[in-house]
């Protein structure tokens, strides 16, 4: 029956306890490693922006279980990210997916590219590689496809989905906030996004101080490409520009394929009350919008706005991002 | 000479030395508490120096995989234009997956001289590339190639015979002779690419010689050093950075400090990891007592003596201080990778 289990050293809840009954040995003896530390798991660590950069390093903690396998393989797209990294730096094969068949890329040598000329040796085992496993869904399908014994790698994992994993970086609990993944996840659909300084640079001060400049400026300003979103949905885009730069700002969205529900503004008439105290008026306008509807995530460039933000929405459970300083309130 | 009374009273440019003398030995410090006898030593290896021929500014450093990443991203205004991006096989793949992730694009690679989609979870990649959305047909969509660096161009060249003259070929660093062959990149970076992500198993690795100790395993722990049979142990079992194994390419020398009687154990290590080397260098035994007491300096010197021995061009060394010291008896390459730091 549930309770606590003293071999796992832990509390097995009625879900804890059906996964032990069904599982077999094997599956209880990696999940076993895993609890006693021989797979080492950090610290239960607070929301955080996850960087491009982080995934890198924590790719690194891949190498020593990589160690015994003749070609890495990446699990299309983002796992291509981290396992093209590790194939390099380990001198080994690089593998993909097309449809449900491995294959291994190259072009200059018969190993990958020309430095791989001098490559010996054969392919027996591949290990896949992925930059994160949130409840296993893909790990699974990847041993389905190629074989129980297929050996899968995760940089980030929650802790549910390390289960389904040979090996893992870090344990990353959710919401998965990835920089290289986050404006077209589906935590867009769940999104509230500022526009100046998230998808585009800050207005210069002085050009907002000349009307001409101003719209020149915003009509023309090159976007963050890496930013836009794209595949999901964003729920609204929540601006403290004025009301009256609406067609301006639509045909910019527009222009670049922004794929947004909706374009909140600042009104017109409260200008004046804004300019003398923007962060804090603006910031208040945006926990306003943020509290009337059922959104979780606002993303928000300033980090004295985002505090604003935070102080005055009133769910615990909605999160303000700024991704720039990497601050997750 | 008297070399006696030669000691600078601060950190400077030394007119005796010729060289900067700064915190580190064999500068300032160095020569504050050295001998008359140590200080002629050091003073007629440096006259052996030869003049150096130098790097150019820009490209005199070890460029870290941040560094690629960084420049990668810059080039985005340019790839956003196209629908799809490529690979190029391996390196190429480390930028191009990463652009293809952050513009939301689908990512191509090449098996055998043929265009293929990665693509598992959905038609065009991953799970989230389910909502993915293109009127154009998939031969249809305009594709960038993709590649970390590019020295000559043979490979542009080749991506151009095989895919046709056409298409847009992009390299995150190039040197400017090859700039020529390929359409945008986001750096100038001049030979030699001494490249993190590649040094190691780069044709680079035959004209170098590699300290081993902080390049390819941990530095030996102070404690550890001192207690013979804790030192033996910690040889056998420590454990390398497989990243940095010399593997594809015959690395012409490993020198370390490590003593001459440790020769049989270092070379099991180093057979057991499969590194591929031609000669172990080692410290003379008899000289051990020497070394302990100024380290830095009397390793350094032992280095650039051998290294100076030889045609090769570059030293890599963990000690950013034992790699001034070697750098300042010779006129070639010394590399601190731990650091990025080329001298």
């Amino acid at each position: 029956m549930s309770g606590f289990c003293k071999i796992f050293n832990m509390d097995m809840n009625k879900k804890d306890w059906d996964w032990c009954q069904t599982s077999s040995d094997d599956e209880r003896r990696s999940f076993y490693d895993y609890r006693s530390g021989k797979i080492k798991v950090s610290k239960k660590q607070d929301l955080r922006f996850v960087t491009n950069l982080d995934l890198y390093k924590a790719a690194d903690k891949l190498i020593p279980l990589l160690e015994g396998f003749d070609a890495i393989a990446g699990v299309p797209r983002s796992g291509m990210m981290p396992a093209s990294y590790l194939a390099t730096l380990l001198n080994k094969p690089l593998f993909s997916v097309i449809k449900d068949k491995l294959e291994m890329l190259k072009f200059m040598s018969d190993f990958g590219g020309s430095r791989m000329g001098g490559y010996k040796g054969g392919i027996k085992n591949i290990a896949f590689v992925d930059d994160t496993t949130c409840n296993g869904r893909t790990a699974r399908r990847v041993k389905d496809t190629f074989g129980s014994d297929i050996k899968v790698f995760s940089v980030f994992t929650t802790a549910d989905g390390a289960t389904h994993v040979d090996g893992f970086g870090e344990i990353l609990e959710p919401p998965h906030i990835l920089e290289w993944n986050f404006f077209n996840s589906t935590y867009c659909t769940d999104t509230m996004f500022d526009i100046d300084g998230v998808f585009c640079d800050n207005v210069p001060i002085d050009i907002c101080r000349d009307e001409e400049r101003y719209i020149f400026w915003i009509a023309n300003v090159m976007p963050r490409f890496a930013r836009i979103p794209k595949l999901f949905k964003a729920h609204k885009l929540v601006t403290g520009r004025l009301e009256k730069y609406r067609p301006i700002t639509e045909h910019w969205l527009k222009k670049h394929s922004f794929n947004y529900d909706e374009l909140v503004m600042f009104p017109n008439e409260r200008e004046e009350e804004r300019n003398k105290n923007h962060y804090e008026v603006v910031g208040k306008y945006k926990a306003e919008i943020f509290n009337s509807s059922d959104c979780k995530f606002f993303v928000e460039s300033e980090m004295s706005e985002s505090k604003f933000i935070r102080d005055n929405t009133k769910s615990p459970h909605k999160i303000v991002i700024c991704p720039d300083s990497g601050a997750v309130l | 000479m008297d070399l006696s009374k030669c000691q600078c009273p601060n950190p400077g440019f030394c007119d005796v030395f010729k060289m900067v003398m700064g915190e580190d030995p064999p500068d300032w410090k160095w020569c504050q508490s050295s001998t008359a006898q140590e200080k002629q030593h050091f003073y007629d290896l440096r006259r052996k120096v030869k003049p150096q021929i130098p790097i150019p500014e820009r490209s005199r450093r070890f460029v870290k995989i941040s560094d690629l990443y960084d420049a990668a991203i810059k080039l985005m205004p340019y790839v956003s234009r196209f629908d799809g991006i490529v690979g190029v096989p391996r390196s190429g793949m480390l930028p191009a997956s990463l652009l293809s992730v952050l513009l939301s694009k689908p990512l191509f690679s090449i098996v055998d001289e043929k265009l293929e989609m990665l693509k598992f979870m959905s038609d065009f990649g991953g799970t989230r590339m389910n909502n993915f959305q293109t009127n154009k047909d998939i031969k249809d969509l305009s594709l960038v190639f993709i590649d970390d660096t590019t020295h000559d161009g043979t490979t542009a060249k080749k991506l151009k015979s095989v895919f046709g003259e056409n298409i847009s070929v992009v390299s995150i660093f190039s040197t400017s002779f090859g700039a020529e062959h390929i359409e945008q990149y986001s750096e100038i970076l001049e030979p030699p690419h001494l490249l993190e992500w590649n040094f190691f198993n780069s044709g680079y690795t035959g004209s170098t010689m590699f300290d081993i100790d902080g390049i390819f395993c941990d530095n030996i722990p102070i404690d550890v050093c001192e207690d013979e049979e804790r030192y033996t142990k910690y040889l056998q079992e420590i454990i390398p950075y497989s990243h940095r194994i010399p593997k594809l390419f015959k690395a012409s020398k490993l020198v370390t400090g490590r003593l001459e009687k440790y020769r049989g154990i270092t070379e099991n290590w180093l057979r057991r990891y499969g590194f591929n080397y031609d000669e172990l260098v080692m410290f003379p035994t008899e000289r051990e007592a020497e070394r302990n007491a100024n380290h830095f300096q009397v390793v350094g010197e032992y280095k650039a003596e051998i290294f100076n021995s030889d045609k090769q061009r570059y030293f890599v060394e963990s000690e950013p201080s034992e790699a001034k010291v070697i750098k300042s008896l010779t006129s070639k390459t010394v590399i601190c990778p731990n650091e990025g730091v080329v001298l």
